[in-house]
């Protein structure tokens, strides 16, 4: 009896910190989607459902959240298979060099966003390395725009996603053994079978888990669209902060987050799912 | 350094000089092993752990690429044959079934591979797992298995293709006693039965000797002797190998004339009339050749040697008695049943001259 208080006094301090931290500002932010216009006259209705209607109505805003579905997906799409790989090779290296490898891996994620964007606009910019490289080659007599577009957003999103989709593949492979791959060859499976019939299907887990985080993290990306976008990249979080810092529509605000956290949710309860087939497939 | 021996006639699966050093080792894990096996016969890699004797197996398997050395498989150069071309089923030591299939696809994964069609397929899965008494367990997840029962779709899973070539890796090391026995006499019987060429690593000395139809002992990556379990048992071809296989006492002993060695501290004792040699040799007798006496006559005298027992420990069935002779302590063996001598008695040991082994070396 005292252990199990015990054990129930030890979730406290978690659970504090998430209802102050989590669970508090988006009761706040549900609350402030449901406040009246701004400029509506004083006295009115205490909740409106004037954001939501805005939102559903302008065809705008529904055209913003393909583009972030979108972005997200084919961000998801091009970081995964080329983080499987990196991943596959990490966890099979056996060279000294292999702690040193996994942490050059993950390195950029010791620098912000922030530098790691602008990083980008150097190498894509219309003077940047790309089209300075291609000029002078005499490939390109013009440069190219490769920067301020939905191309350079995602370029640099799966760049900055890939170490997060690196170390979740390498987290899910536990299944998946060397032993296992050579057992299929030495029963007459020639490499592509052996990938196709062991390898993925042993990692996909760490590959649903990889998939899930880069989806979440880059439809809720903001400073990279912004700044890579250069105003051409509309998705929800960039619609968001313009809401809150220049329209300063904080009920339109809300309820683009609440749609962006109702998108969030449906992405989990598939992945959840999905999840579930995997543990039991019959 | 030896020449290349050609393959004996009869060899199906001819090895010679296979070689491999690990970077950062100071000596090879296996060093030029080379043996010859018949068709249908089953040869153990016997030796303790890190001797090499994986290392060998994996070589063959085609898991490990050797530095020198070849391997042939009925007549056909194994060199530059790819994993999935070389016929052979192995059964690892971690079984390493296939976590996301079922027991059925597990053991029918090689037909598939090799193309054969779901109807035919089904039919050969269904035969093989009634020679291994799986035919219940056909849906069954590889986690919801107990360890034998893995042990068995493993097994049938090398088998299903019928390959030219069984590989075992210690495929008894993660089953309790009681089964590893049963299990042993299965491999056995479905071996012969499927008339399989066979090689399989243990470090265990009973199952290679009443399961293998020859033995190679291996030590520091070397093949110290190989042949049928007897040859091994009765004639030891080294101190390591007498010492390896069963008990064994051993006297150090310089050669005195035909039919007698003098060993130091104790004495002549007997010895075959054609064994001779110089210098300092070593003579084995196994604990069970030792007759023990109790203050018998006297009339063999010269043979035995006399000595006081130390101690005395019940084994099933037959007692282990430790006499000290002189310097040296003497293993013998006395069935239960028999008068026992007690600790401190005066006992002599004899045995017939033809059970002494001369070895190599010094003890």
């Amino acid at each position: 009896m005292t252990t199990r208080l015990m054990h129930r006094m030890l979730l406290l301090p978690g659970l504090v910190a998430l209802v102050v931290t989590f669970c508090l500002p988006v009761a706040w932010l549900l609350h402030m989607s449901f406040m009246p216009e701004p400029d509506s006259p004083p006295g009115h209705a205490a909740i409106s459902f004037h954001a939501y209607a805005q939102v559903l109505e302008d065809g705008f805003y529904w055209w913003v959240v393909w583009q972030t579905v979108r972005i997200g997906l084919v961000v998801t799409c091009l970081t995964v298979p080329l983080s499987f790989p990196i991943a596959l090779f990490l966890s099979r290296s056996t060279s000294p060099w292999r702690g040193t490898l996994a942490a050059l891996a993950v390195a950029p994620l010791l620098t912000s966003t922030v530098i790691r964007t602008y990083g980008w606009m150097v190498i894509l910019g219309r003077h940047g390395l790309i089209n300075r490289t291609l000029l002078g080659l005499g490939v390109l007599s013009m440069p190219v725009r490769l920067d301020n577009g939905t191309f350079a957003t995602i370029v640099a999103l799966v760049e900055i996603l890939m170490p997060y989709a690196i170390i979740s593949i390498l987290g899910g492979m536990g299944r998946l053994t060397v032993e296992l791959e050579q057992a299929a060859a030495l029963l007459g499976a020639p490499l592509w079978k052996v990938f196709m019939r062991i390898t993925v299907p042993l990692a996909l887990p760490g590959l649903l888990t990889a998939s899930l985080l880069v989806f979440v993290l880059s439809i809720s990306s903001l400073v990279t669209p912004q700044l890579m976008g250069g105003g051409r990249v509309f998705v929800l979080s960039t619609e968001i902060f313009s809401q809150t810092t220049q329209a300063l529509n904080w009920p339109l605000a809300g309820a683009l987050s609440t749609l962006l956290l109702a998108l969030f949710g449906s992405v989990i309860v598939l992945y959840q799912r999905a999840a579930r087939r995997l543990e039991d497939p019959a | 350094m030896a020449e290349t021996i050609p393959p004996a006639a009869d060899a199906f699966l001819h090895v010679r000089d296979l070689t491999k050093q690990y970077p950062g080792s100071p000596r090879p894990a296996v060093d030029r092993a080379s043996f010859d096996l018949g068709k249908g016969r089953m040869l153990a890699l016997l030796g303790s752990s890190g001797c090499g004797k994986t290392t060998l197996l994996r070589m063959i398997a085609g898991l490990v690429p050797p530095q020198g050395g070849h391997v042939m498989l009925g007549g056909r150069d194994m060199g530059h044959v790819p994993l999935h071309q070389r016929q052979m089923g192995m059964v690892f030591q971690s079984y390493a079934l296939f976590p996301h299939m079922d027991v059925a696809r597990n053991v029918g994964f090689g037909l598939e591979m090799k193309g054969m069609p779901a109807s035919q397929r089904n039919a050969a899965v269904r035969r093989m797992l009634e020679l291994t008494h799986l035919e219940n367990l056909a849906d069954r997840r590889i986690s919801a298995l107990s360890g034998g029962q893995q042990q068995r779709v493993a097994l049938a899973r090398a088998l299903a293709t019928e390959p030219a070539l069984l590989l075992l890796d210690e495929p008894l090391a993660n089953l309790d006693v009681k089964l590893r026995e049963a299990m042993r006499a299965e491999i056995r019987a479905l071996q012969k039965r499927m008339d399989v060429t066979c090689l399989f690593v243990t470090h265990d000395q009973d199952e290679a000797l009443s399961t293998a139809d020859e033995i190679a002992v291996m030590s520091e990556g070397v093949i110290q002797q190989i042949g049928t379990p007897q040859d091994i048992y009765e004639r030891p071809a080294n101190r390591f190998v007498a010492g390896f296989i069963g008990r064994a006492n051993f006297l150090p002993a310089l050669w005195q004339r035909p039919g007698w060695a003098e060993v130091p501290e104790l004495g002549l004792l007997a010895i075959a009339e054609h064994e001779r040699w110089q210098g300092t040799r070593t003579l084995m007798v196994r604990p069970h050749a030792i007759r023990v006496r109790m203050g018998g006559d006297m009339t063999d005298a010269l043979r035995a040697c006399t000595g006081h027992v130390v101690d005395l420990s019940y084994t099933g069935g037959r007692y282990g008695c430790q006499v000290r002779v002189g310097p040296y302590l003497m293993e013998t063996e006395l069935e239960a049943g028999t008068r026992l001598p007690i600790r401190g008695q005066e006992v002599q040991l004899d045995w017939p001259a033809h059970r002494t082994r001369v070895l190599d070396g010094t003890p």
